[in-house]
This record gives structure tokens, sequence and C-alpha cells, in this order.
């Protein structure tokens, strides 16, 4: 009996940390599906949005549970300047879609070390996290431990997914943006505004990362090269879900935040990341546009 | 594959060899053409050197040139042009005239980003702490150049990546041609460098790597220098001291996990050992990489085992990490050991009263009278506004070493100076450091000193052993529920 509450309660871990996993990748996926742009750089905004957190608590004695009201829109502010600064350009000097994708990579893998260096430089490498009179409590019924700060994860991520959807479903301008992702030359012909889109689009996908780094600080402790170690998750779970398909992140990513608590348990951590991986690679084989995938 | 072998994949695969065979070879020619250069740079200094000779002549003959002159009553215009082109000549030779040396240079690589920085960085501090204070006393004094040098360091940053760090070594010793080598942060990082000074004739002096790995391997170069002993004896005197606990309050069930990396994993290895010598069964034991960035699993696990005794092989996120975990999970083993992670001062700044009532294990005792310690402890508080800990103790210890060293031999041969070292006994701020070859491993710090201290309230105590604690051990811990 005891064997089933160990399980379930592993199950209910990975749901949540999986959730978590889900919001820190859905950025990727969005600004791929729409966009082309591989961000290479997501994890470091995730991981500047922690340190905003952690300096608007430690120097403004802002409570961490609302800050994402200033890490949101700082993220938001980040993207337009560099959609602005750097996509732009971009798409003028690449002569393709294709190119333009291509030549994202490198260029936001720059911006990953820039982001990267620049944290060091201001903060030092000194670990930081964030401790609140809710870490490490937990909702206890019987042998069922539901941790306070994990349940916040889930919760916060069903909200931002939700409102996302709704923006995207229901709003004009949701619409305009997925529409452009589905077809550049229609949406113009339609008289969408295309470089307001893609700024807003570009933008909204930056500012992902300011709500999944407040969710994040909650719960890991970081510094500044704290990213190198989510990158490859994170494009797992993206490649596994469908490239650019937003169902495919969120179903992904909880299943492999079930499969890191529960195989993590049984087995060991190592083996549940070499399974994830090996997941990817056998979609990769067998079904190249990812599970949920609609093709590229 | 559904086709069958084909002609064009027979091709492509002979393409791809034939591409590996050229860039082997082009590998070895490149590397013996860098031998080639090495031989042009030393036939170039001894140009430079011949220049030296030369400017002097030509100055030997300016005076000699001006006396003539003068004895020959009104110069000559002739013989007073020669003189101004002999003085022009002289003056552009004394700008290619070669500088007379200065400074002692060391050259290291130290993690400045990626996961190791907090620990290598309180050790930078210790490093840079020792090359201040000596250059305010004028340096060392070196027989072999007749004078004080003063000690300058060339650092680059190898981002906790051993692969990064070799190039950087050989680009230290190569491109920059330092005097003398440290080693980097973390024994990951310090095997990689080790075969890299092996190879050039370079002693390399590890200050941050104790783990067993680096000194199996029989490196003639490499020496432990500052640490007090090798990673698995980090846990013995814990280990020793619970296990002459009474009965009733001994722990039976050990729970090990470390990063699966070189330190890690022999902090690991000494715990599984000290189990079996004290009779605890280890009833779950992990390994995870280093990328790992979730605990509870591992922890649970390790909770559901029945362990009362959790010890950790950890450096400060995978620290922090399990101990968060432990909390989310409720489980309360008698005592929790971290390796690194609680020895830094944010472990009580950033997780606050969670990171009470944790052990570490250090070789630094910030209240022994050793020598050196309190003008280093007031020098860090001066010049950073922090105390030192362990990583910042082992670095000065490094410096106060090769100064010792340098002097008593007069010279900064490597060679030279490795001998001395490898027989001599050193009082440092870690203590008295002596090197010995045991058990298989060469040049460890021998007898080894260890030290476990405990987070008590906010502040760190020395609990163990007996004769230098600072506070009692805080033993069996209270629970997660009992702290709040």
């Amino acid at each position: 009996m005891k064997e089933l509450f160990s399980f379930v309660n592993l199950v209910i871990n990975g749901l949540m940390i999986g959730s978590l996993y889900s919001v820190m990748t859905l950025g990727l996926t969005l600004l791929f599906g729409v966009m082309g742009v591989i961000n290479v750089a997501q994890a470091d905004f995730i991981i500047l949005s922690a340190y905003i957190v952690y300096w608007m608590s430690h120097s403004y004695g802002m409570s961490p549970f609302i800050s994402f009201i200033v890490t949101v829109p700082i993220m938001f502010g980040m993207g337009m300047l560099l959609e602005k600064g750097l996509i732009e350009p971009l798409q003028m000097r690449t002569r393709s879609h294709g190119e333009f994708v291509r030549m994202t990579l490198p260029v936001f893998f720059g911006v990953a070390m820039v982001v990267r260096h620049s944290m060091t430089a201001l903060w030092t490498g000194d670990y930081r996290a964030i401790t609140t009179h809710l870490t490490g409590k937990a909702f206890t019924s019987g042998l069922i431990r539901v941790p306070i700060l994990r349940l916040l994860c889930l919760v916060g991520s069903f909200a931002i997914v939700g409102l996302l959807y709704l923006y995207l479903t229901k709003t004009k301008t949701g619409k305009q943006i997925r529409a452009l992702s589905q077809n550049a030359v229609a949406a113009k012909i339609v008289g969408i505004n295309v470089e307001r889109i893609r700024l807003i689009s570009f933008a909204i996908g930056i500012c992902t990362a300011g709500f999944a780094g407040y969710l994040f600080s909650f719960i890991y402790t970081f510094f500044p090269g704290a990213a190198g170690e989510w990158v490859p998750l994170l494009f797992c779970i993206m490649v596994t879900g469908g490239l650019g398909c937003t169902e495919g992140t969120l179903v992904i990513g909880i299943l492999f935040g079930v499969v890191d608590s529960v195989v993590g348990y049984y087995v060991t951590m190592a083996f549940s990341r070499v399974l994830v991986f090996i997941t990817m690679l056998l979609v990769l084989l067998f079904r190249p546009r990812g599970i949920f995938g609609r093709g590229l | 594959m559904s086709e069958s072998f084909s002609g064009k994949d027979m091709l492509t695969i002979l393409l791809i060899v034939v591409t590996l065979i050229s860039s082997a070879g082009t590998l070895f020619y490149v590397t013996s053409l860098s031998g080639k250069l090495m031989n042009v740079s030393d036939d170039l200094e001894g140009v430079s050197g011949n220049l030296q000779s030369v400017s002097e002549s030509v100055l030997t003959l300016s005076e000699t040139t001006v006396d003539i002159a003068e004895k020959v009553g009104a110069p000559s215009p002739e013989l007073s042009a020669l003189a101004e082109r002999l003085e022009a000549f002289e003056e552009a030779m004394e700008e290619i005239r070669v500088e007379p040396k200065e400074y002692i240079v060391f050259g290291r690589s130290l993690a400045f980003t990626g996961k190791y920085t907090q620990p290598a960085l309180m050790a930078h501090k210790g490093w840079e702490l020792w090359i201040k204070l000596v250059n305010e006393n004028g340096g060392i004094y070196v027989k072999e150049y007749g004078k004080k040098l003063k000690v300058k360091c060339i650092y680059y940053d190898d981002e906790s990546d051993p692969t990064t760090a070799a190039e950087l070594y050989r680009k230290l010793i190569e491109v920059d041609k330092v005097d003398l080598l440290v080693g980097p942060y973390a024994s990951a990082v310090n095997y990689a460098v080790q075969s890299i000074a092996e190879s050039y004739g370079y002693m390399l002096p590890i200050t941050e790597g104790t783990s067993t790995e680096l000194y199996e391997r029989g490196m003639r170069y490499s020496f432990m220098c500052g640490p007090g002993g090798v990673a698995t004896y980090y846990s013995y005197p814990f280990m020793e001291w619970v296990g002459n606990l009474p009965e009733e309050d001994r722990p039976s069930k050990v729970a090990v996990l470390a990063e699966d990396t070189a330190f890690p994993i022999s902090v690991y290895e000494g715990v599984i050992a000290q189990s079996e010598e004290f009779g605890f069964e280890v009833v779950h034991k992990e390994l995870y990489p280093k990328g790992t960035t979730d605990y509870v699993p591992m922890v649970s696990a390790a909770k559901d085992a029945g362990a009362d005794l959790l010890m950790c092989g950890t450096y400060f996120p995978d620290a922090a990490g399990i101990v968060r975990a432990a909390k989310e999970v409720d489980f309360n083993p008698k005592a929790i050991l971290c390796t690194v992670g609680p020895t830094l001062p944010e472990w009580g700044s950033e997780l606050g009263a969670d990171g009470d009532w944790i052990f570490s294990s250090s070789d630094w005792d910030p209240g022994a009278p050793t020598f050196g310690n309190a003008e280093m402890i007031s020098k860090m508080r001066e010049e950073y506004g922090i105390d030192p800990d362990y990583h910042t103790a082992r670095d000065y210890a490094c410096g106060q070493i090769m100064e010792a060293a340098i002097m008593a031999q007069g010279t900064l041969d490597n060679d030279e100076l490795l001998d001395y070292i490898l027989q001599t006994s050193f009082d440092t701020v870690i203590g008295k450091l002596s090197l010995g070859d045991v058990g298989g491993l060469t040049h460890i710090a021998w007898p080894p000193g260890y030290v476990i201290v405990q987070w008590q309230e906010g502040e760190v105590e020395v609990v163990i052993p007996s004769e230098v604690a600072t506070a009692d051990p805080a033993y069996p811990t209270p629970s997660w529920d009992e702290r709040s």
C-alpha cells in the first residue's frame, strides 16, 4: 500500500515538474512555430528573469510571489528590442526563409553567450536561491504529499497556457499571429501588418520566458551559467513534441517530467535522462515531425 | 535502411575514412610543426641576445668615437656626422634591448563561468591575496636573478570545462610562456590539465583537486598543493565519530548520493568504504549526472529505503537541491552531510534556516593558530569584505609553499622546485603540509587533516574533532517539523 502511495506521489511530482518544463519550452516552440526562430537563448532569458525576481526581492523587498508583474513586462520589452535589433536586420540580409531559420541558430547562440556573460559580470558567479516561508512545505493528506510551491508551478503553468490559448484564439491580434505562422504570404495579402505582428509574437515568445523564470526561481537554485544545463532538455521536449507545435510541447513536457520523477526514483536520474533522449531519437527516426507535429 | 548497400554508400564511407585519415595526418604534421616552431622561437631568443651584445658594442664604439673627436680637437665634419649617426643607432638599439626580468609569472585557468564558479572565485581570491601580500613586501628573492621579483598571474576562464582548460594551459605554456603553473578548480578539470603539464615538464600544483583519480596516474609533475588530503578522507572524521557513538544513537543505514564527476566520486567511494569499516549498511547509493536539476526522486528513494544517515558528494547547486528535496519529501535522517556547498558563505544567506544543521567537511580551521592564518583572514576581510573559506585557504597555502620553495632553491626551474617540494614539509594556513606516496597514490598530502563543520542557526561551527571544536555537534539533527 505504501508502495502505491509512493508511486502516486511520484506521478504527482512528475506532473508538477513537467508542467514547469512545458512552460519553459513554450516560448521556444512559439518562436519557432510562428517565426522560424531557433531561440537557443530561451533558457538564458529564463535565468535572467529568475535573477530579476531575486533582485526585486533582495533590493526592493518585493514579495517574490508577485514579481511576475515585473519580469513579464521586462522580458516583453527585451523581446521587442531583440526583434528590432536582430530579427529584422537578419530578415533583410537573408535571401530565403530557410536561410533565415538556419542563421537564427548561431545568432541566438551569440545572444545566449552575451546574456550569460553579462550576468556573470554584473552579478558574479555566486549561487542564488529564492527562499520563502513556503519553501519545502507541502499539503499532506495521509501519505500523499503535494509540495506547495510545485503546485504553484502547476497552477501557474496551466494559467499561462490557458491565457495564451485564449489570446491566440479569441483576440484579433492572436488570430493574426496564427495566420502569419500558417502562411506569411497569404497573411500579407489579407492585409495583416506583418512587421507589427512579428514584433508582437517575438515579444510574447520572450515574455513567456519571463513567466517561466518567475516560476523557476522558486524551485531551483541558479547561477549565470545554469542555462547550459537546461538547453538540451528544452530542445529535446520541443523536438519530440513537434517543432513549433504547442500542444506537443505541453504533452511531452509533462510526460518527460513524469519520466524523470518515476524513473529517477526506481532507477537513477542518469537513466531517466537517457530514456528521454532515446525517446527523442526514436521519434526523430520514425516520425521526424514530432509526435504532434504537422510537418516543417 | 530498406535499400541495399549501393555504390553511392560505399563512396560516402570511403570519403569519410579518407577524411579521417587525412585529418589525423594533418594533426600529426601540425604537432611536429609546432615542435619546429618552438625551436624557431628558441633561436629568436638567441638572436635577441646577440642584438643586446651588438648594441653594447655600439655604445662603447660611440663613446670611443666621442673621446677621439675630443682629443683631436675640433671635430671634422665627417667625424661629427659619424658620431651623430652612431648616437642615433644606439638610441634605436635601446628600444629593442631585451627587458630585464621583473616578475615571476604564474599561469592558471579558473572557472569564472559555469557550474563551479563560486568556489573557484573563492580560490581565486585566496591566490590573489597571497600575490598582493608578497608584492607589498617587494616580491620574492630569487638567487638566480640576484634580486626580488614581484609576482603576477595570467588567468583564463575555463568555463568549468576540462577540455577548454587543457587548451588554455597549452596556451599559457606555449604562447604566454609563463614561468610556473597553478592548477584549475575541480578535480575533473585538473585531470585534463595534468597531461599537458606533464608533457611540457611544468609542475602542476593542484590546489583544488582532491579526487584519488588525479593521484593514481603516477604523474611526476602533479602534486597536491594546499588541500589537506584526498577526497576519500572528507567524510572520515564524521563517519568515525558516528561510528563510535553509543548503540542507541548510532545510525545503521546510510544513503550516498554524489555527482558523477571525479571529486564527488572519490567522496562516494570513501563513504562506502567507511560504511563497511564502521558497520553501516548502504541502503541506497546513486551517482547523478552533472546537469541534474531535480533531486526529489533520488531523495525519495533514499527515504523509502529507510536511510537514517545521508552522505552526499556535492558542489553547491546539488547540495542545495538535495537539502530542499529532503524538506519537500519530509526526509529526516539523523544527519545530512554534503561536501563543498555548505562551506560557502551563501549557504546560509541563500537557504536561510533550511541550511541549518547540515554537516560538511573542511581542511581549514579558521580558529587555528596556523602560519599566516590570522593575517589571511584580516586581509581577506579588508580586501573583499567577506571571510575566507577552505578554497581561499588552500590557494593561499599554495602561495606560501611556492614562496618557501622558490626562496630555498633560489630558482624558477620547475624540476628543482618540484624535487624540493616533494621532500619538504611546509607551515601553511592549513597547517603542516607534507607530501607522500600512500596506497597507490602519489604526491598527496599525508597525513590527511579534515575537520567537520556544521551550520548552527546561521553560523558555521567546527564540531569534530573535539580538540578544535567551537561547538558541540547537534546530533541527531531536528526534523523538518520541529524546525518550523
